[in-house]
């Protein structure tokens, strides 16, 4: 009795650690959207990226959509990409809501779970703001609309800081 | 002797209270956990029940708003209405037993019941072995020249053997049925969600009014997701407080002049429920959850208008002295109960009901087939003894298209309360009595087929049907009730479900929805009091609305353009076939309508409007008549419903004409009554009380618009032809036609203004009517107010009306906007005598998307 | 007793890690039929005729499940 509330416990108040901030960003197996084969960060590197993930079930996944594409936008020309990656497992799920509701940034797809697992995703959505040198600086859980001021003045913040030789 | 009276259909509302007390038995808010709604939305449901043969039947409306305010708290609003008609048991007996009832308890049952039995074949029975002469003395308490100790003896043995013989069969019980007035109940719900990252917590309270039952209610929720959101937690509180009225009056109103008073009844109760609940997702494709409740009910729990049958709670002698020789008027001395009839009580519970309910389900996706089982089951038991199993399995089947089609199966068994009896063939020690067979042991089976279909731009619309066996063979592990109460019922529902916002659009699913670019600020919508006069303008675009109409007539009476007509000049003129008695003096409208458009085309709209009509009026007598206090009375309901389709004709940027070619189904109901029985002896309410015409009706239009920077314009030529010639009571409403030229002002991005001046022109009714006071067809319909007369209805009206518009031209919200129109009257010209008009006024809201 | 057991088995479930289901994966979880209750109005409708039908109430409904989105 007393060994099985203390597992409760336990599992209860554990908090597992994300995958860290200020670690190096990786590159995992997921597809980018037309053509361009797997997800390469590497590619990225000398500017700020945005790393989603995201999923047409999921509503607030949907809801920050406008609002990523209309600040992605606005400071593309200087150096910031979103790079959103579904988790969808329907393999065609992404494209079809894609194709009504299309967006500029980049989007990539990850039916198998290895992507999320690889960046040890907490919730949904989860957003990996990585920095000019590839390195994760921010990691943000879920979306609300107090969410979208944060955002920009973070990502303003790794745009302004140069890369050093 | 008493007078006879036979079976008073109009007092037992027993369905009513059922029905309403159930209310109380919904839970308060469905909380799903962690999410907030994210997008405005809008339900909107119609439910129609229907037992075997329509014995019953309850039209159930419900319409229900989500508005989020902020990311973590939104406000919910819900409007029910039920109206119900129909027959229910009242009381059970058993076969061959005597069958009289008062309505009143201060009735002599006694004598009712012996006279029941004078001249009846049962009489010889009584009478066997004893001399007429006394016998007939001894019944009609006439002293004569008997002696009295004798005449009472006999009459005691007959009062024994009216009891006992011949045996009643007490293996069979038979229901007495009776009908019972239209009766609706209103219900409207207020709720608060709040949000707070793995905390929820819901609020909400409302009440719910109807003639004899009102119920205000409040209950709170919170919910807490842990364990990275695969547990819940759920706790919830929920309270109600009711009052159980029945008034003193005859229902029927002014024209009822039949006896049967009811006495004043007057108790409350309060239900108070605490919950639990837990629910863990088990696999990516499983989730269980887990309930149990506890309620405490204490206060008035019976039925105030159901009956029990109980022999031996008050003895032949009893009879004899309080029927007979006290003059029964108080029976109190002999019984603790209120006497409803020869054995005949109303019906007493238990004054506490203690209710523990334990629930448990699981949900399993299946990928292979994009399916998912439910399996839900119900442990209920309570102090009254009653236990109950539900077993509850649903397939959730998804298809193309956005389809899904969900059978279901469901099977609900229970067993009786320890004071149920068909009935009672001896007093029982603690008092409590029911016949109602809903305490009863019995089963049910009920199979059902649920369609859904989820259109794109966030549009749902579901239907079900389920059909139900009630049947006291069906009690898990036998020992049911017998099959006198068995019953068949079945449900029909159809509801939609619209997404307000352009993001809900994007949030919620849809299916080969082409691009669709934004809908442009439309200038120059059509004053509200406008029906019709505006069209979706590119394919794929759909359009909901609400409208709303209300005019109140109250200034007096107007004959052609003459207003202020004197009372004596209604009594000598207004009536046919006599003098009139009674007039109206004020009467009110409230028509809501719910607007349906969708555009297959760029120049095509279908559209659909069904309405809901609430009318009320007040009549007052005449000098002349013997009444001196006047009544109101008012009726609620579905009223014809519009549908058809709107063709562009012609359109540029500045100018616009299409053509409306609209049908009116006859839905809404042309028998209302005044007692609100629905048989052919009752009196139906006048034409303009009636919730329809009756007939089908065309209803062609031709509008045109056009618009010029910020002024607009436009003007529509409409009218109404019956395409029958009589509705099913012989009269047709008359034809109308109706002209209309406005011009309007756009002040600012949001705001308009309008000026609109209307004609019309509407012919009297047409027919004969076959029934508005029971006579003999042949008689000219002897006429009791200016209302029964055809000949006062229609005339021609110039009406000016002045209309504000709001709209939301751009953002997330765009496509809604609110129209409101007063129309004054200018000059009318009335048929005959009617109340005068006051004016109306429209107001309409309408989301294009 | 039985309650005691009861609770275990509660206590099981949820540690229980092979259970164990991470956010990405709860698509199917979200769908609208795999809700407790995928229609609230249809589900309220109907427990409002069974209940003015017959003796029992209440119990229907829950918390839980969906997409457990932040």
């Amino acid at each position: 009795m007393h060994i099985l509330l203390l597992q409760l416990l336990i599992f209860f108040t554990s908090a597992v650690s994300a995958l860290e901030e200020n670690a190096l960003a990786v590159s995992c197996p997921a597809m980018m959207k037309e053509g361009g084969g797997q997800l390469d960060l590497q590619k990225f590197r000398g500017k700020v990226v945005y790393l989603d993930f995201w999923a047409t079930w999921c509503p607030p996944c949907k809801k920050s959509m406008p609002f990523l594409n209309n600040l992605r936008n606005e400071l593309v020309d200087q150096g910031f990409e979103i790079i959103a990656i579904s988790v969808d497992e329907e393999p065609d799920a992404a494209y079809l809501f894609l194709k009504e509701y299309p967006v500029d940034y980049r989007v990539a797809t990850d039916t198998t779970g290895q992507c999320p697992k690889i960046y040890d995703v907490k919730a949904m959505p989860s957003a990996y703001l990585i920095d000019r040198k590839g390195v994760i600086r921010y990691i943000h859980l879920g979306f609300r609309e107090g969410d979208k001021d944060e955002i920009r003045r973070k990502v303003i913040k790794l745009l302004s800081e140069k890369i050093e030789g | 002797m008493a007078v006879t009276r036979t079976r008073t259909k109009k007092n037992s509302k027993a369905t009513l209270l059922a029905l309403s007390s159930a209310a109380l038995a919904l839970p308060g808010v469905d909380l799903y956990a962690g999410v907030p709604a994210s997008q405005p939305q809008m339900t909107s449901q119609f439910g129609l029940y229907e037992e075997e043969g329509g014995r019953m039947e309850a039209q159930v409306y419900h319409g229900e708003f989500v508005v989020p305010i902020k990311d973590s708290f939104e406000l919910t609003f819900s409007f029910d209405q039920d109206t119900y008609v129909g027959a229910t048991p009242y009381y059970s007996k058993p076969s061959g037993s005597s069958d009289a009832i008062t309505a009143a308890s201060n009735i002599d049952p006694l004598s009712l019941a012996l006279s029941t039995v004078l001249g009846s074949p049962r009489f010889d029975e009584l009478l066997l072995g004893i001399n007429t002469d006394i016998a007939s003395g001894a019944l009609s308490g006439v002293p004569g020249i008997f002696d009295p100790a004798r005449q009472e003896f006999v009459r005691t043995e007959m009062i024994r053997r009216l009891i006992e013989t011949p045996a009643p069969d007490y293996s069979q019980p038979v229901q007495v049925i009776a009908t019972h007035p239209l009766e609706s109940r209103n219900m409207p719900v207020l709720g608060a969600n709040f949000y707070w990252g793995p905390v929820t917590l819901g609020l909400s309270g409302g009440y719910s009014i109807e003639d004899d039952f009102n119920s205000t209610f409040g209950s709170g929720r919170v919910s807490w997701e842990l364990n990275n959101k695969l547990t819940t937690l759920s706790a919830g509180f929920s309270l109600s407080n009711n009052d159980i009225l029945r008034e003193a009056i005859s229902p029927g109103g002014p024209h009822d002049h039949s006896t049967g008073d009811l006495e004043d009844f007057e108790a409350s109760n309060k239900y108070r429920t605490f919950d639990l609940g837990f629910s863990q997702i088990l696999t990516k494709n499983t989730l269980f959850h887990l309930n149990s409740s506890y309620t405490r009910q204490r206060g008035y729990l019976s039925n105030p208008y159901k009956l029990v049958n109980i022999t031996g709670e008050i003895t032949p002698e009893e009879y004899n002295k309080v029927g007979f020789i006290d003059g029964a008027d108080d029976w109190s001395s002999v019984t603790d109960l209120e006497v409803a009839g020869f054995e005949l009580f109303r019906e007493v519970r238990p004054e506490k009901r203690d209710i523990w309910t334990v629930s448990t389900g699981i949900n399993q996706y299946i990928p292979s087939l994009d399916a998912s089982l439910h399996l839900d089951y119900r442990f209920f038991f309570d102090n009254w003894d009653i236990n109950s199993h539900t077993f509850e399995l649903s397939w959730y089947q998804s298809l193309p298209f956005g389809i899904t089609v969900t059978p279901n199966i469901r099977y609900y068994s229970q067993s009786g309360a320890n004071f149920f009896a068909p009935f009672f063939q001896a007093p029982r020690k603690d008092g409590n009595y029911s016949s109602d067979y809903r305490l009863s042991s019995y089963g049910v089976l009920s199979g059902g087929l649920s369609v859904g279909k989820q259109f794109a731009k966030g549009v749902r619309f579901d239907t079900s049907f389920e059909y139900s066996t009630h049947r006291g063979s069906l009690k898990l592990g036998g020992g049911g009730v017998g099959d006198y109460a068995d019953l068949d019922s079945y449900l029909i529902t159809a509801s939609l479900q619209v997404d307000m916002s352009s993001l809900g659009r994007a949030i919620g699913s849809g299916s080969g929805h082409k691009g669709h670019t934004k809908h442009a600020g439309h200038i120059g919508h059509p004053p509200a009091g406008v029906m019709f006069g505006h069209m979706l303008g590119q394919a794929g675009d759909m359009m909901v609305g609400y409208g709303y109409k209300y005019s109140d007539r109250s200034t007096g009476m107007q004959q052609g353009t003459r207003t202020g007509i004197s009372d004596q000049e209604l009594i000598d003129n207004a009536c046919k076939g006599g003098v009139c008695e009674f007039k109206a003096e004020e009467m009110a409208m409230h028509m809501h309508m719910i607007n349906f458009m969708y555009a297959p085309t760029d120049w095509l709209n279908l559209m659909l409007m069904p309405q809901f009509a609430y009318k009320e009026m007040e009549m007052k007598p005449l000098p002349n008549s013997s009444v001196t206090e006047g009544a109101g009375h008012s009726n609620t309901g579905l009223g014809d419903t519009l549908f058809g389709a709107l063709v562009k004709v012609f359109n540029t940027e500045n100018h616009h004409v299409h053509l409306g070619i609209i049908g009116s189904a006859p839905t809404g109901r042309i028998d209302v009554t005044f007692d609100g029985l629905v048989n052919s002896e009752s009196q139906l309410q006048s034409f303009g009380m009636q919730l329809g015409s009756g007939t089908w009706d065309l209803k062609p239009s031709l509008t045109y618009t056009g618009n010029l920077g910020d002024w607009y314009w436009g003007a529509q030529a409409t009218g109404t032809k019956r395409l029958q010639h009589q509705n099913r009571f012989g009269y047709a409403l008359g034809d109308e036609i109706e002209g209309s030229l406005w011009g309007g002002y756009r002040a600012l991005d949001w705001l308009s203004f309008s000026v609109r001046n209307i004609y019309k022109a509407q012919s009297a009714i047409r027919g004969n009517v076959n029934r508005i006071t029971p006579v003999p067809e042949d008689q000219q319909t002897a006429q009791l107010t200016p209302l029964e007369n055809p000949d006062n209805k229609g005339g021609q009206f110039w009406d000016i009306g002045l209309g504000v518009s709001f709209s939301v031209p751009s953002g997330e919200y765009a496509g809604h906007s609110l129209n409101v129109e007063w129309l004054q009257p200018v000059i009318h010209d009335l048929n005959g005598y009617q109340l005068e008009r006051d004016g109306a006024l429209s107001v309409n809201w309408g989301y294009a998307f | 007793m039985i309650f005691y057991r009861f609770l275990v088995f509660i206590c099981l479930l949820v540690s229980c890690s092979a259970c164990s289901v991470a956010p990405w994966e709860r698509g199917n979880l979200a769908k609208q039929q795999m809700l407790i209750t995928p229609n609230p109005a249809h589900a309220a409708l109907r427990a409002h005729v069974f209940d003015s039908k017959e003796a029992s109430s209440g119990g229907i409904g829950g918390a839980g499940g969906g997409c457990g989105c932040n």
